[in-house]
């Protein structure tokens, strides 16, 4: 169950994230269109990020290192599996250029859902300390 | 509710009664409160026995199969069980904070996350102690959030 409710936390992330890109992509080529078949696309592509990240994302006991190490190994299989999509999806060819605008898609979603992420924790945690300070630092 | 304190005859003992219709929350944690600060908690450093009180031990931690009491300087062995005491102090400060601590939530100073998706609590006697993400709900609830 915890695992379910993970991987759907990703896949909304994720997808939203891939959403967003794909807008600022449209924006700046000056395009205006997008099928359907996309959107499902966009929906397949978060699924299958999500369910990778869900497996391989750095556990609570990595540190150091290990999470560096991790988060590489992360970062590297949701490129493949984003260049194979595009390539299957025709969103991309084998090139140079196609391949570095996806790594750099990659990258830009990874920060943008890694930095939602700890903006949250940042601000659980804020309530937490309020609610801390309110009900036991005030007794002293 | 209405509360009554009454002088006990001499050479009685002292007594709470509780006369409720129900068991509530508040009560339990009351009740609960009492009871372990009257057992209080044994604790053993090397050949010293000490009668350690709730308030003083800031968290418990289970290291090869034996649970220890972190209160201040001192470390003392308890011999008790993690999910004994978990259980014993469910209702005062105390709550499970990974699979191997207990933390005493009136001693944490402040908690903040870290780049690996755990909390860190920063205890008031400057120790950090790891929250696991799991338990950041729990003690949201514990604290009423």
């Amino acid at each position: 169950m915890k695992k379910i409710l993970e991987f759907i936390k990703w896949f909304f992330y994720i997808t939203t994230s891939v959403v967003f890109i794909c807008a600022a992509n449209l924006t700046i080529s000056g395009g205006n269109t997008i099928f359907v078949n996309t959107l499902w696309q966009i929906l397949l592509c978060g699924f299958l990020t999500a369910l990778v990240t869900v497996l391989l994302r750095p556990g609570a006991k990595d540190g150091g290192k290990i999470m560096m190490l991790k988060i590489i190994i992360h970062y590297i299989i949701l490129c493949v599996v984003m260049i194979i999509c595009g390539h299957w999806f025709g969103w991309m060819v084998f090139s140079f250029a196609d391949i570095v605008m996806m790594l750099v898609s990659v990258a830009v979603v990874y920060l943008i859902v890694f930095t939602a992420g700890f903006w949250l924790d940042l601000k659980g945690a804020e309530e937490i300390n309020r609610r801390l300070k309110e009900k036991y630092n005030d007794k002293e | 509710m209405k509360i009554t304190i009454e002088t006990p005859n001499e050479g009685e003992e002292d007594e709470i009664i509780v006369r409720c219709a129900a068991l509530d929350e508040k009560l339990l944690h009351l009740i609960s409160a009492l009871k372990a600060d009257q057992a209080g908690l044994t604790g053993y450093l090397e050949d010293k026995i000490v009668k350690l009180a709730p308030k003083d031990i800031f968290y418990f931690e289970s290291v090869d199969n034996k649970v220890f009491a972190y209160a201040g300087k001192n470390v003392y062995e308890v011999h008790k069980k993690l999910y004994e005491i978990e259980e014993e102090y469910a209702y005062v400060d105390f709550m499970r904070i990974s699979k191997s601590a207990i933390v005493n939530v009136a001693k944490i100073a402040y908690i903040r996350p870290l780049l690996n998706g755990r909390f860190e609590a920063k205890l008031k006697n400057d120790e950090k102690i790891i929250i696991s993400r799991q338990y950041v709900i729990e003690l949201k609830k514990k604290l009423g959030i």
